[in-house]
């Protein structure tokens, strides 16, 4: 047990020290927009069919199942549409995007920045005077923070699609009825989408960590990786409990 | 000028260096030997600073090396060319980018400089023209070959070479040393290296220091009558 | 009894490796398979274990044709010809006795105690048993490489294949493996096939040495017939000249 607090404890203040890495060299580093631009399509456009196969199909499972309680509860299903559509915004749209992100994304970077420690590729790189946090971390930093939320705008929406056609062809819903805005707020939108933005600077950041972590040969490259899923993840969850109870007070207030 | 004085160094309780002392004055090379796992990689980490020793202090020159930041490093590092074991070319770059890296990472060269360097110094390994190659497409010899001249782009005075040679054959091992000792000569450069060549350093370096368990077995010269475990390994006798 | 590669042709992409191999391995010897790096010698004898298929040609493992061999049929046969791999592939979460009981417990159907019995007695053979209950992160390579040999025997191969044995050692414990390699073959009659272009066991061990230069067979021959050798290619290779034909 003082193991695991221990062992938490250290990942937490690793983690904490390559976000402050991160931060410092944004304001003080040179950014080279060409490697930003290749980490944002392969962190953006080598996820996206990923996302709109995982989300469509979370949606099409969704609507389907609160339909069927709405069913069997109300004899009915009109609102089934409007009122799904500020949860996915809010709450399921960001979360499982985030998730989904994290294995796709969070163990592609642990898994390049960790075989690049481990064939020594990263001592190079401080060798020649471009520190890793600088040269590995930043772009990707900067990519998953503007692409992870642009997979979530578009998971919310596959997941909304997906709901829709099995609400028309399982419960014969009326589209008009279905795709109905008016349940949802504005805050609902902010609330999805800064979870979002927290996700994408949270990810890269930890799965970087897990990656710079490494240790050993092959097999702690893969070790890093499942670290900085389990990582990860746990942030997601965590971030999203967090963010949704700062929502709820500020909206009480 | 390197110095080691009584450097210790332990990884999760286990002591991998204790005490280990020498120094190489300006100019020199030294050859540092021993069985496989006794601490040589990782005392070449301790002299550029990529790792910090528990205890005991690094120099290079004037600088406490064991003391510095990172940003601190920095000029030293500068005038420090490593040859890594893993060859540790950055695989995602081509040779002519990973080749100019370090010059162009100094930020004072032009573009074009770099690249009439690079094609110099890769002529120089004789590799000309391969530029546009990625570290995939290239032998085990033709990497060591290209993470030489990426190592001495920038003339270092200091060169630190992990294994320069392992895995090759004898035809690309004698090329290696040949040309090793050429561009140490070229820059007068002070040069360690970690090798179990014996043969080859020999006539390479005018120092030898034998790391065993840890602890420095053997100190000068090639001649290690002293001591039998030192003679049996210089010898390359290997008597069990 | 022997093997047999019969024209064996194999390409990587454009890449020609081998291109025309044919050879005899007769039982018993200790042979030799040297080149430069990128020869293509680790890639001829991964043809025998089935972990390479090639373009053209024929194997013939004491007269049976394994050319076309399933996986299941290859597993029978790596049975009777082990391979040391040049990573010493040990598991690093168990001691190097357990190491060495595993594949005797999945291959003989053995009980756990039997054998471990089993395990240190192999163990013994590469004088490595009073270490068996270290783990793997705790000893050398050049020891690692020994225990990495006692696992290749557990199941009494008539042919143990060794991928580059001594590279990465220092010389002390190149020697060590390379004697073990012929006290293996001396006492049990085990025949060996090494890939190498480590000199000193080259000249040191080989009964018999086999170059390959170019997709081809160079020399095939006794060290002796190595060390008197007038082309060029060769001497350059076996005195490991810096300056010669020699394509690199």
């Amino acid at each position: 047990m003082i193991a695991l607090l221990t062992f938490a404890k250290d990942q937490t203040v690793g983690i904490a020290r390559v976000l402050g890495l991160t931060l410092y060299y944004i304001v003080r580093g040179r950014t080279d927009r060409r490697v930003v631009l290749e980490q944002m399509w392969e962190i953006g456009n080598r996820s996206v069919f990923f996302v709109i196969v995982t989300l469509g199909f979370l949606g099409a499972i969704l609507i389907f199942q609160t339909s069927f309680q709405s069913q069997r509860l109300f004899g009915d299903v009109s609102l089934v549409g409007p009122a799904s559509l500020p949860l996915l915004c809010r709450q399921l749209g960001p979360a499982l995007c985030g998730l989904m992100v994290a294995t796709r994304v969070g163990t592609g970077i642990a898994a390049e920045i960790g075989s690049m420690v481990v064939t020594e590729q990263v001592d190079a790189l401080r060798m020649s005077n471009a520190q890793p946090v600088d040269y590995l971390v930043k772009p990707r930093f900067y990519a998953s923070l503007v692409m992870i939320p642009a997979l979530s705008v578009i998971g919310v929406f596959t997941a909304w699609m997906a709901g829709l056609l099995v609400s028309t062809a399982v419960y014969h819903t009326n589209p008009s009825t279905y795709l109905n805005f008016g349940m949802v707020r504005a805050s609902d939108a902010i609330e999805g989408l800064a979870k979002a933005v927290v996700f994408g600077a949270t990810i890269p950041v930890i799965a970087a960590h897990s990656g710079l972590e490494a240790r050993g040969g092959s097999e702690g490259v893969g070790a890093a990786t499942t670290q900085a899923v389990v990582n990860s993840s746990l942030a997601v969850i965590a971030l999203d409990f967090l963010i949704g109870g700062i929502a709820f007070v500020v909206k009480a207030a | 000028m390197i110095r080691v004085e009584g450097v210790h160094k332990s990884f999760g309780g286990v002591p991998v260096l204790s005490d280990v002392s020498f120094e190489v004055p300006t100019g020199g090379t030294l050859a540092l030997v021993g069985p496989g796992g006794a601490g040589k990689s990782l005392l070449l980490k301790l002299i550029c600073g990529l790792l910090k020793p528990d205890a005991g202090r690094v120099f290079i020159d004037d600088a406490e090396v064991s003391a510095l930041g990172e940003t601190a490093l920095m000029p030293i590092r500068g005038r420090i060319g490593m040859i890594f074991q893993n060859y540790a070319l950055f695989d995602y770059m081509n040779v002519g980018a990973n080749v100019g890296f370090p010059l162009a990472q100094l930020g004072t060269v032009s573009s074009s400089e770099v690249r009439e360097r690079v094609a110099r110094r890769l002529a120089d390994v004789n590799l000309p023209n391969i530029e546009h190659l990625m570290p995939r497409e290239l032998s085990g010899g033709m990497k060591k070959r290209v993470c030489l001249a990426r190592a001495t782009i920038h003339e270092p005075p200091i060169m630190l070479c992990d294994d320069p040679t392992a895995g090759l054959d004898p035809v690309s091992t004698n090329r290696i040393f040949r040309l090793l000792k050429r561009l140490q000569q070229d820059n007068g450069a002070t040069a360690l290296i970690v090798s179990h060549e014996v043969e080859y350093l020999r006539p390479l370096c005018d120092q030898v220091v034998m790391i065993s368990r840890g602890r420095v077995v053997h100190r000068g010269g090639w001649d290690a009558r002293a001591n039998d475990e030192a003679a049996q390994f210089l010898s390359g006798e290997g008597v069990a | 009894m022997s093997i047999e590669f019969l024209d064996i042709h194999k390409a990587f992409g454009t890449n020609k490796v081998l291109d025309g191999v044919t050879l005899t391995v007769e039982k018993g010897q200790i042979v030799f398979i040297i080149g430069k790096s990128g020869a293509g010698k680790s890639v001829l004898v991964k043809h025998l274990v089935g972990l390479i298929q090639q373009d053209a040609g024929r194997i013939l493992f004491e007269g049976e044709d394994i050319t076309h061999y399933t996986e299941r049929e290859f597993f029978a046969l790596r049975k009777r010809c082990a391979m040391v791999f040049q990573h010493s592939t040990l598991f690093d979460s168990m001691t190097l006795l357990e190491n060495v009981a595993l594949p005797i417990r999945k291959h003989k159907g053995l009980s756990h105690g039997d054998s471990l019995a089993a395990a240190r007695d192999k163990l013994a053979l590469v004088q490595m048993h009073e270490m068996a209950a270290r783990f793997p992160a705790d000893i050398g390579d050049g020891l690692r490489k020994r225990v990495a040999i006692a696992r290749a025997l557990t199941l009494d191969p008539e042919y143990v294949v060794f991928d580059e044995p001594t590279t990465g050692l220092d010389p002390v414990s190149a020697v060590r493996v390379d004697r073990l390699i012929r006290q293996m073959s001396d006492d049990t009659g085990v025949t060996s096939i090494v890939v190498s272009h480590d000199l000193r066991s080259i000249f040191g061990i080989a009964d018999r040495i086999v170059m390959l230069y170019q997709g081809r067979i160079r020399l095939d021959g006794t060290p002796a017939d190595f060390r008197g050798s007038d082309d060029p290619v060769v001497h350059q290779f076996v005195n490991g000249l810096p300056e010669g034909p020699m394509e690199l």
